[in-house]
């Protein structure tokens, strides 16, 4: 894998400065104001509708924010060119081409963030590798489970090598196995210090994952800090307690700007 | 990083890897989607027939007439023999029922009855009198009217035949020096195509401009494929998740866009090769009628107007998110190609008051047909005018498309 490694991007990979969305129904996301490290895993933990879908959109340039800046490795996000291959992204939805075969729908992503027909082909193998499928590469992806579809996605976004990987509840939906499979991955890409940032409803993936973890309720963060600091700070004994007891002791006390 | 990259190093390079990247995906999701195909085949094949089937009903219809005959003279039996000649050419599948005894009665449930009255010869043999015929139709029948149709082209012919014999008889009182087809016919119009030079044309220029008024209007079945192909490939990358890929990939969004627009090609290729092999077991359209050079010049016009169409398509499926939506918007744009492609079959775009033609030419398929016909009658200048109208529109529709392309746009919405 270290063979395709970007050149390194600085401590700080992303760096969000009061990043605000504000939507029709009159629902806000933010402003919100976070920075991960290289080598980090940043999570955001909060309920359905809480904005953490919402906020790893800005993240990787698909909305742009009303207010407020995102960076990565330095570089402010364009406004109409996405994350200019600095992100590599899994939403939420497992979102393929049914037609292609996995190791096309590799080959395709590979192809748009490189420009290069060899580089993608190194990359896609990569992937290939990772995601441990074998033959079944060679099938349509119509024919895949949601873990396999998983995780092609999940070894794509490794095999990129982008500096930041941001994923949108990573092992939704899937079995034990391929969830362990999936999280070891994960773990793996912050050793040579990419940066990961993910959101779950999945407290105790989060707990065994996460550096720094971002409660979030109502569109903004409640509070963050690492999983045993949220822990010692809310007595709690695990972070879904936690999370219930930062949600009580005052909605008001607002992380961030 | 992966060894050294040679051609491929710069932007240009770069950009055209990944546009053929996205209309590699494009054709293999076109060309795996097996019921489509099959679904256009079908259509190509099933939709012209239904039209002959539907144009032919008419005269398909099982109409019932009586020839009721109350005369036996010579003039009553030619009459009936025209009548039957004409419905059974109009009409092959009617029922003729021919009663000689006019006492009798006849069939009261006819479509049609004629009534040929007694002494119907013997007024006709006399210079001076006329006949009568009586015609009785049964209300609200469209085979009746068919069928009467074909009665009035009979009396039509009997008339000549007897007024011809009168004005020989007449000619021959008279001693006058004249021929019968001076006294029935003494004018006679000259007919002479020429160009718009004043030189005569050939009869083979004729059936050019005919035929490539035809081939034009044809570039529409294209359209609709395409158009529904852009249209639901957009909206599907949307519902999939797959437009959030997309949009986040170091893609320019001119990338997207023409590949995408162009991508729609595979989808208006596979239906027009499956159109032309229709249109030829069906009408057996022969490269030798036009010639090759306007049809290719009618496949650069294909090509043309399907980017154009999809061009269009993109803005506003980009403008108006959803599925229902789109379809909307495929029949919108292939109801606008119709009325453009449907003027210029049946009218001279340019004959046309400026309002009307200012109109139709802001339609861009209009240019099209009219690329088309001008090719044909051999002006090529204006042809090629038209055509560059065409690219100019494909441009701009793009640039709008890209003008109005964010990440966000692509993206599903929660």
């Amino acid at each position: 894998m270290s063979r395709n490694m970007r050149p390194p991007c600085g401590d700080v990979v992303l760096h969000t400065e009061g990043i605000q969305k504000r939507f029709k129904n009159s629902i806000t996301v933010g402003p919100l104001s976070f920075s991960v490290r290289a080598g980090e895993v940043y999570a955001i933990v909060g309920p359905n509708g809480s904005g953490k879908t919402t906020t790893l959109r800005i993240v990787v340039g698909i909305y742009k924010p009303d207010s407020g800046h995102v960076h990565v490795c330095g570089r402010a996000l364009e406004a109409r060119r996405g994350s200019m291959g600095l992100v590599a992204y899994v939403p939420e939805e497992t979102a393929v081409y049914p037609r292609l075969t996995g190791y096309e729908h590799l080959l395709f992503y590979a192809t748009l963030y490189t420009g290069s027909r060899r580089k993608a082909r190194y990359i896609a193998d990569q992937a290939a590798e990772i995601s441990d499928l074998g033959d079944d590469l060679r099938r349509r992806v119509e024919e895949y489970s949601k873990g396999m579809r998983r995780r092609l996605l999940v070894s794509l976004a490794l095999a990129l090598e982008t500096p930041l990987i941001v994923l949108d509840e990573p092992t939704s939906g899937l079995d034990v196995f391929s969830a362990v499979r999936i999280r070891r991955l994960i773990k793996e890409a912050t050793k040579s210090g990419r940066a990961v940032v993910l959101a779950s409803h999945n407290m105790l993936e989060v707990e065994e994952l996460a550096d720094r973890v971002a409660l979030m309720y109502r569109g903004k963060f409640v509070d963050e800090g690492d999983p045993g600091t949220l822990l010692k700070r809310y007595e709690a004994e695990n972070l879904e307690e936690a999370f219930v007891k930062a949600i009580q002791q005052g909605e008001g006390s607002v992380h961030g700007r | 990083m992966v060894g050294s990259e040679k051609p491929l190093s710069s932007a240009i390079g770069r950009s055209l890897t990944r546009l053929s990247a996205i209309l590699h995906k494009e054709a293999l999701e076109y060309l795996r989607d097996k019921r489509t195909i099959v679904l256009m085949i079908v259509s190509a094949f099933l939709l012209p027939a239904l039209g002959v089937l539907s144009t032919g009903l008419r005269t398909q219809q099982l109409a019932s007439v009586t020839v009721a005959v109350c005369d036996e003279g010579t003039y009553a039996n030619t009459l009936v023999g025209l009548i039957e000649s004409s419905i059974r050419r109009r009409l092959p599948n009617a029922v003729i029922n021919t009663a000689r005894d006019c006492g009798e009665g006849y069939d009261a449930g006819s479509d049609l009855i004629v009534v040929i009255p007694s002494g119907f010869s013997a007024n006709l043999t006399q210079i001076g009198l006329r006949a009568t015929i009586l015609v009785y139709r049964a209300v609200g029948s469209v085979a009746s009217e068919e069928a009467l149709l074909a009665v009035k082209e009979a009396v039509y012919q009997l008339s000549r035949i007897v007024t011809q014999e009168r004005i020989e008889e007449l000619v021959k009182r008279a001693g006058a020096e004249t021929s019968v087809e001076s006294v029935m016919e003494p004018l006679i119009l000259k007919e002479v195509s020429v160009t718009p030079e004043g030189i005569p044309a050939a009869p083979e220029l004729e059936a050019r401009a005919y035929i490539s008024r035809f081939l034009a209007f044809s570039i529409f079945f294209l359209l609709n494929p395409a158009a529904i192909a852009v249209a639901d490939s957009i909206a599907r990358e949307r519902e999939a998740g797959t437009g959030e890929l997309l949009s986040i990939a170091p893609l320019r969004p001119w990338e997207l866009i023409v590949g995408k627009a162009i991508g729609s090609l595979t989808a208006a290729l596979i239906a027009g090769a499956i159109d032309v092999v229709a249109v030829g077991a069906y009408l057996k359209l022969a490269v030798a009628y036009v010639g090759t050079g306007i049809v290719a010049f009618h496949a650069l016009h294909v090509i043309l107007s399907v980017i154009v169409t999809a061009a269009m398509v993109m803005v506003l499926t980009l403008l108006i998110p959803g599925r229902r939506a789109g379809a909307v918007i495929t029949s919108l744009v292939t109801g606008t190609a119709i009325l453009a492609f449907f003027s210029a079959l049946f009218v001279d775009v340019e004959r046309l008051p400026t309002v009307l033609r200012i109109v139709l030419y802001l339609i861009p398929y209009t240019h099209s047909a009219a690329a088309l016909l001008k090719l044909s009658l051999g002006r090529g200048m204006e042809a090629l005018i038209h055509t560059l109208t065409l690219v100019a529109v494909s441009a701009l529709a793009m640039l709008a498309a890209t003008a109005i392309y964010t990440p966000e746009r692509m993206a599903r919405r929660y």
